[in-house]
C-alpha cells in the first residue's frame, strides 16, 4: 500500500477526523449531566459558604451537603424592576431565559432558614467585571437586611495571587458584619478600599474592607458591581424591610 | 503609567493593550511559550525573528478563533445556521489548535511565495509556532475572558508584542552572560530561569499601580 | 506495508531491558524538565498549590501515555506528510476527554486549572515523545515511555508545588503546616512564592541542584 498517495492521505485524514469526533461527541454527551450536576453543586456549596454554614474545605460528603441545601434553603425569583417576588416564574424559567434584558431583570435570590425553619438570611447573586473577567459571587445579608453575613466569589479569571485572591476565604471573612446602609438607612454598599481599612474612622469601619494587594482594578470592579447589584435589589429589599 | 491606566476604563482598548503587553505579560506571568523562549533566546537576531513571527500569528489567530468561538462553538452559536440548540464547546481545543496550525501553514506558504527574503529570515520559526503554548493560550484566554471582536484584535496583538519584548530582552541578557563566570551546573538553563525570574519581577512592578 | 514492521512475537518479558529503560530513564538521567527543557510552559502556572500540581502531573502522564499508545498502534498507517497534524488531533482528542472527565468529577480543580488543561496539547513533552519515541516503537514500550516521562515531569512539578504552597501560604494540600507559634513570633507567608517570579527562581535552583548531582554541564 502506498501511504504517500494523495488518495490515501485524504482517506486517512477523513477516517481520523470521523473516529475522533465520534469518540468526543460520545464522551461529551455521556458526561454532560454529571458535569451539570457538579456545577450546580458547586453553586449550592458557595451559597452555603456565603451564609457560613459550610467551609470551603468541608469534608462532609456531597450527598449530605446537597441534603442540607435542600432542607435549609429556598430559591425565589425576584423581579428587580418592580422589586417584588415574580409570581409564576420558576428558577427553571430564569435559567432558560435567553435575552440579557430578562436575565438582568429576573434574578434568583436564595433564602436560608435556621434549623427550626425560621427565616435566617438572604443570599443575593452578584457578578460583574474585575480586571480580566466577569467575577461571580454571592452576598449573604443578615435578617436585618443591612449587615453582611458573608460573601463568596466562586468563578473568575483573575490573576492567581493578585486579583484571584478575591476567592481567599480569609479575605471574604473580612466582609462579615459590614453594613450596606448608612445612618439614614440609605444604600451605600460595601467598598473595597485601596490599602488597609482604618478602624478609627466609623464610616470606614462600617462600609469598607481591605483592598486586595496589587489588584486595584479587581478591587474597584468588586466595589462597583456589588453596589450596582445591591441597587438592583434595593426595591425588593426595601419592600422586605417595611414589612 | 498609573495615570495612563486610570485615564482608560477597564474595558477600553488601550488598557487591554497595555495590560497584555506589560502587567500580564503572557510569558512572564503566565509562563506560556517557555519552550521556544528557552530554545531561541540564545541569540538576539533569532529572538527578534521569532518575536515578529509570534506577533504576526498571534494577531491573526486570536480574532479568527474569536469568530469560531462566537459563531460556531458557543452554546446556541449555530443559531444563524438554523441549529439553535447546538453546544459544541467541547470541541474548543481541537478547533483552536487546528485553526492555528492552518494559519501557520498558510502564512508560511504565503511568505515563501511573496517574500523569499522574509521567508529566509522567518521560515524556520513558523513551524515552531504551531505548537507554541503562547498562541493557543492567547486564544483560550480570549475565550475565557469573553472579549468582543475589537478587544480580541487588541489582545492578540498586545500579547504577541509582550511575548516578543520578553524574548528579545532575555536574548540580550543571555548574550551578555556568555562571558560571565557562572558555576558549571547553573550554566544554561538554571541561570536563565533565575534571570527570567528577575525580569518577571521588573515587569510585575507595572501591576502595583 | 509488509509484515516486517510487526515486531517478532518471540517471547519477551513484559519488563525487559528496553522496557525498564523506557520508564526509568526519564525519571532522572533524561528528565524532561531538567535536561530536555520540555514542557515548562504549562508547568509553572499551576504549581501554586501541591494538589493542582499533582492533578496537572497526572493529566500529562495519562495524556502522554495514551497518545503514545494510539500513535504507536497506528504508526505504520500514518502518512508522513500529515503526521504532525495527526499527532495534534490525537493529542487534542485525549486532552478533551481528560478535561471533560475533570469537569464532571473534580469540578473544583477543573475551575482552578482553567485554560491550563487545554494547554497540555501544546506541552512539548507530549508532542516530543510522540515524534521521538512512539513513531518508531511498539505500543507497550511507548506506553511505558509515556508513563516514565509523565512521572519525571510530575515529581519536579510536585516539588515546586510543595515549596510554593508551604512558603507561599503556609499550607500543604490545604492543611496548615506552618505552626501558629511561628506566625505569632512574627513569621509571614512569602507572597513572592505565589507569584510568577518566585516560580522562576525556584525552578532555576532545582535545575541547579539536579545538575550538580547528576553532573550534567551545558556547553
Amino acid at each position: 500500500m502506498n501511504t504517500s498517495s494523495n488518495g490515501y492521505v485524504m482517506g486517512f485524514a477523513v477516517t481520523v477526523c470521523v473516529v475522533i469526533s465520534t469518540a468526543l461527541a460520545f464522551t461529551a454527551t455521556s458526561l454532560k449531566s454529571t458535569q451539570e450536576a457538579a456545577a450546580e453543586f458547586d453553586r449550592q456549596k458557595n451559597v452555603m459558604m456565603a451564609v457560613g454554614i459550610v467551609k470551603a474545605d468541608d469534608t462532609r460528603p456531597r450527598g449530605e451537603l446537597e441534603a442540607l441545601y435542600k432542607q435549609r434553603f429556598a430559591e425565589v425569583v425576584v423581579d428587580t424592576k418592580d422589586g417584588v417576588v415574580a409570581a409564576g416564574k420558576t428558577v427553571e424559567d430564569v435559567q432558560k431565559m435567553k435575552s440579557a434584558e430578562d436575565k438582568k431583570r429576573y434574578r434568583v435570590v436564595v433564602l436560608s432558614k435556621t434549623e427550626d425553619g425560621k427565616p435566617d438570611s438572604y443570599v443575593l447573586p452578584i457578578s460583574g467585571k474585575g480586571l480580566w473577567s466577569t467575577i461571580y459571587g454571592y452576598l449573604a445579608l443578615e435578617g436585618d437586611l443591612d449587615h453582611v453575613r458573608g460573601v463568596t466569589f466562586y468563578k473568575h479569571g483573575e490573576t492567581p495571587g493578585l486579583g484571584g485572591e478575591c476567592e481567599n476565604p480569609a479575605w471574604c471573612a473580612t466582609w462579615s458584619g459590614k453594613s450596606i446602609l448608612d445612618a439614614q438607612k440609605k444604600l451605600v454598599g460595601v467598598a473595597v478600599k485601596k490599602g488597609k481599612v482604618d478602624g478609627s474612622i466609623p464610616a470606614e469601619k462600617a462600609h469598607k474592607v481591605d483592598g486586595l494587594s496589587g489588584a486595584t482594578i479587581t478591587s474597584n470592579g468588586i466595589t462597583n458591581f456589588v453596589l450596582a447589584d445591591l441597587k438592583a435589589f434595593d426595591g425588593y429589599l426595601t419592600g422586605l424591610r417595611s414589612k | 503609567m498609573a495615570a495612563m491606566l486610570c485615564l482608560f476604563s477597564d474595558e477600553s482598548l488601550p488598557s487591554v493593550f497595555l495590560r497584555s503587553v506589560f502587567v500580564e505579560n503572557i510569558l512572564l506571568s503566565f509562563f506560556l511559550g517557555m519552550c521556544s523562549y528557552l530554545a531561541v533566546s540564545k541569540r538576539v537576531d533569532s529572538a527578534i525573528g521569532l518575536g515578529i513571527a509570534v506577533v504576526f500569528v498571534q494577531a491573526l489567530t486570536v480574532p479568527m478563533n474569536w469568530a469560531l468561538q462566537t459563531y460556531v462553538l458557543n452554546e446556541g452559536a449555530l443559531g444563524w445556521a438554523g441549529i439553535p440548540d447546538s453546544d459544541l464547546s467541547y470541541l474548543q481545543f481541537l478547533t483552536f489548535i487546528a485553526s492555528i496550525a492552518a494559519v501557520v501553514q498558510v502564512v508560511e506558504m504565503a511568505v515563501d511565495k511573496f517574500s523569499p527574503k522574509l521567508y529566509a529570515a522567518l521560515g524556520i520559526f513558523l513551524p515552531l509556532i504551531a505548537v507554541n503554548c503562547a498562541i493557543l493560550g492567547g486564544s483560550l484566554f480570549m475565550a475565557e475572558r469573553k472579549y468582543d471582536f475589537a478587544q480580541s484584535v487588541t489582545y492578540g496583538f498586545g500579547s504577541g508584542l509582550g511575548w516578543a519584548l520578553a524574548i528579545v530582552s532575555m536574548a540580550t541578557i543571555r548574550w551578555r552572560m556568555r562571558t560571565a563566570n557562572i558555576p558549571g551546573p547553573l550554566r544554561g538553563l538554571g541561570i536563565t530561569f533565575i534571570t527570567t525570574g528577575l525580569v518577571a519581577m521588573a515587569f510585575m512592578t507595572f501591576s502595583g499601580i | 506495508m509488509t509484515a516486517t514492521t510487526t515486531p517478532p512475537v518471540a517471547k519477551r518479558s513484559l519488563f525487559g531491558k528496553d522496557e525498564l529503560k523506557a520508564i526509568k530513564d526519564p525519571l532522572w538521567d533524561n528528565n524532561p524538565i531538567a535536561l530536555q527543557v520540555l514542557g515548562i510552559c504549562s508547568a509553572l502556572a499551576v504549581t501554586t498549590r501541591l494538589d493542582k500540581a499533582l492533578v496537572m502531573g497526572i493529566g500529562v502522564t495519562l495524556v502522554t501515555a495514551l497518545a503514545n499508545v494510539i500513535i504507536s498502534t497506528i504508526r505504520n498507517f500514518i502518512p508522513n506528510k500529515i503526521r504532525i497534524i495527526v499527532q495534534l488531533v490525537v493529542v487534542s482528542g485525549v486532552v478533551i476527554v481528560f478535561d471533560q472527565i475533570l469537569k464532571a468529577y473534580m469540578f473544583d480543580l477543573s475551575k482552578q486549572l482553567s485554560v491550563f488543561v487545554g494547554l497540555i496539547i501544546t506541552n512539548c513533552i507530549v508532542m516530543g515523545r510522540l515524534e521521538a519515541y512512539a513513531m518508531s516503537n511498539p505500543p507497550w514500550r511507548s506506553f511505558l515511555d509515556g508513563i516514565g516521562n509523565g512521572l519525571g515531569y510530575m515529581w519536579i512539578l510536585a516539588i515546586v508545588g510543595s515549596i510554593r504552597e508551604i512558603f507561599g501560604s503556609g499550607k500543604l494540600l490545604g492543611f496548615q503546616v506552618v505552626p501558629q507559634a511561628l506566625y505569632d513570633a512574627g513569621y509571614v507567608n512569602n507572597g513572592l512564592m505565589v507569584l510568577a517570579p518566585g516560580a522562576f527562581l525556584l525552578l532555576g535552583i532545582i535545575v541547579w541542584v539536579q545538575r550538580s548531582i547528576s553532573g550534567y554541564v551545558e556547553k
